[in-house]
């Protein structure tokens, strides 16, 4: 069974909050769903299915459940980090073909700057019971580093360079110019990137996205519900997803779990790379942005630096506009998860409801892709692609 | 962080990974190797990642 045709995303939110000390973690989840239903022009008691993750508090679904008042009859907690919620809307889309629900929302939120977390430079410790955990924490593995290492072998092998990374960094900030809500507004130029500190070399402090709180959410629906709401219809085309590991231990670093989501994702809605006008690539470091894109198709392996350098990604310049309301480079990566609010932009580009500056002219085809976890040893891959309702 | 400064803890030991942490700390480094595939694999495990046997050694 393929979920082509059968279901629509009818409603997106962005929180616009970037550091929410005076808001809870339940409550960032709620404004957000607020926020979605409000778009689509629903409300919480038409919601049956409910879509979170690991930043939901408590015990998750039921917890989030039990403060919005929710009566479920699907429920769905899938856990791969920021790709997670890239995941999730193709597993409503599953749902709703199946007839397990007719109105899924999916939420985010998180609180990483009101909390002082030290979110990509400290060893992240998954537990004494993670199996790989005695074979890596002692030596201090932290997100940055892991990018790193991947980002290092890809200039070893194909001879990527820092100035190619940086323009993925300078495309974002042409885009975030735009948006008021972006934590980074300010333009930069390759050099000012390829001159900013090292974090984890080759990674300089502009190659690394921002931390922020906020959250968003997304509203799915059976594509009935949608046509009978006032705002433009997203149809739900292909979802991929996969897992990429370290193979015990014969692990490749130049190449990501996209490898498998993207065809499958292509697969399903007919349609090819040439094909996309617009594409939400999850930017945890420029490196993830340059694989994710080899990996999808829209160039040879080794070739993303070319695909990236000289503004190709800038929309209006470029012939493959990406995240253009900035991304998690400039904008926001709410939760230091970054898949939900990649959807969100792909929706308001094929509303035609980006920022005129970098609204794309015709976006009929649309693709989000999602990377949580480490770029060089675990990590899930998530690729959605999305059609207007006339494409 | 100067390098003198960094302390690097001891790992977790488990049932499953004790064979290999008592090697390491007689200096050797072992490696396991599944007799059903011949599979090498590392972190060991007691199920082989490559084919899902227990004869792992």
């Amino acid at each position: 069974m393929s979920i082509k045709g059968k279901a629509c995303i009818a409603g997106v939110f962005e929180h616009p909050t970037r550091k929410a000390d005076e808001q809870s973690l339940a409550q960032l989840h709620a404004e957000s769903a607020r926020g979605a239903l409000a778009d689509a022009g629903l409300t919480m008691a038409d919601v049956d299915g409910y879509f979170c993750a690991g930043d939901a508090p408590g015990l998750g679904g039921m917890s989030m459940a039990d403060y919005m008042g929710l009566k479920l009859r699907h429920v769905d907690s899938t856990e791969t980090g920021g790709s997670s919620y890239v995941i999730h809307v193709g597993h409503a889309a599953m749902a709703i073909a199946a007839g397990k629900c007719d109105v899924a929302l999916i939420t985010l939120a998180g609180r990483p700057r009101a909390e002082g977390m030290a979110t990509g430079t400290a060893p992240r410790n998954y537990g004494a019971a993670a199996p790989d955990a005695a074979f890596e924490f002692p030596f201090g593995p932290t997100v940055v580093n892991q990018y790193a290492m991947a980002a290092m072998r890809h200039m070893h092998q194909y001879g990527t360079t820092s100035a190619q990374l940086a323009w993925i960094k300078v495309a974002a900030s042409q885009h975030a110019q735009h948006n008021p809500h972006a934590l980074l507004r300010d333009v930069v130029t390759v050099e000012e990137v390829v001159n900013s500190p090292i974090i984890a070399d080759p990674l300089h402090r502009l190659d690394c996205c921002v931390i922020t709180d906020g959250g968003g959410a997304i509203v799915v629906t059976r594509p009935e519900v949608a046509k009978s709401l006032k705002r433009p219809r997203v149809n739900v085309l292909g979802a991929g997803e996969a897992i990429k590991h370290q193979r015990g231990g014969k692990i490749d670093l130049t190449h990501t779990g996209a490898v498998w989501s993207g065809p499958t994702a292509f697969a399903e809605a007919g349609l090819r790379p040439s094909d996309v006008k617009y594409v939400s690539i999850y930017d945890s470091f420029t490196i993830t942005v340059l694989i994710t894109l080899e990996d999808l198709g829209f160039c040879d392996k080794g070739q993303g630096g070319k695909l990236v350098a000289d503004g190709n990604l800038i929309a209006g310049v470029g012939r493959l506009p990406f995240n253009t309301d900035g991304g998690g480079l400039c904008n926001n990566h709410p939760a230091n998860r970054g898949g939900l609010t990649k959807v969100v932009e792909a929706v308001r580009q094929l509303r035609g409801e980006a920022h005129p500056k970098v609204q794309v002219k015709n976006c009929d085809i649309a693709l989000a892709h999602g990377t949580g976890g480490s770029l060089a040893t675990r990590h899930g891959s998530a690729t959605l692609i999305m059609g207007r309702s006339d494409a | 962080m100067s390098p003198t400064e960094r302390t690097i803890p001891g790992p977790s030991v488990n049932p499953e990974t004790k064979p290999f942490w008592d090697a390491a700390a007689a200096g050797k480094l072992l490696v396991k190797r599944c007799t059903a595939c011949g599979e090498r694999h590392h972190y060991p495990r007691a199920i082989c990642p490559f084919c899902g046997s227990d004869r792992t050694e």
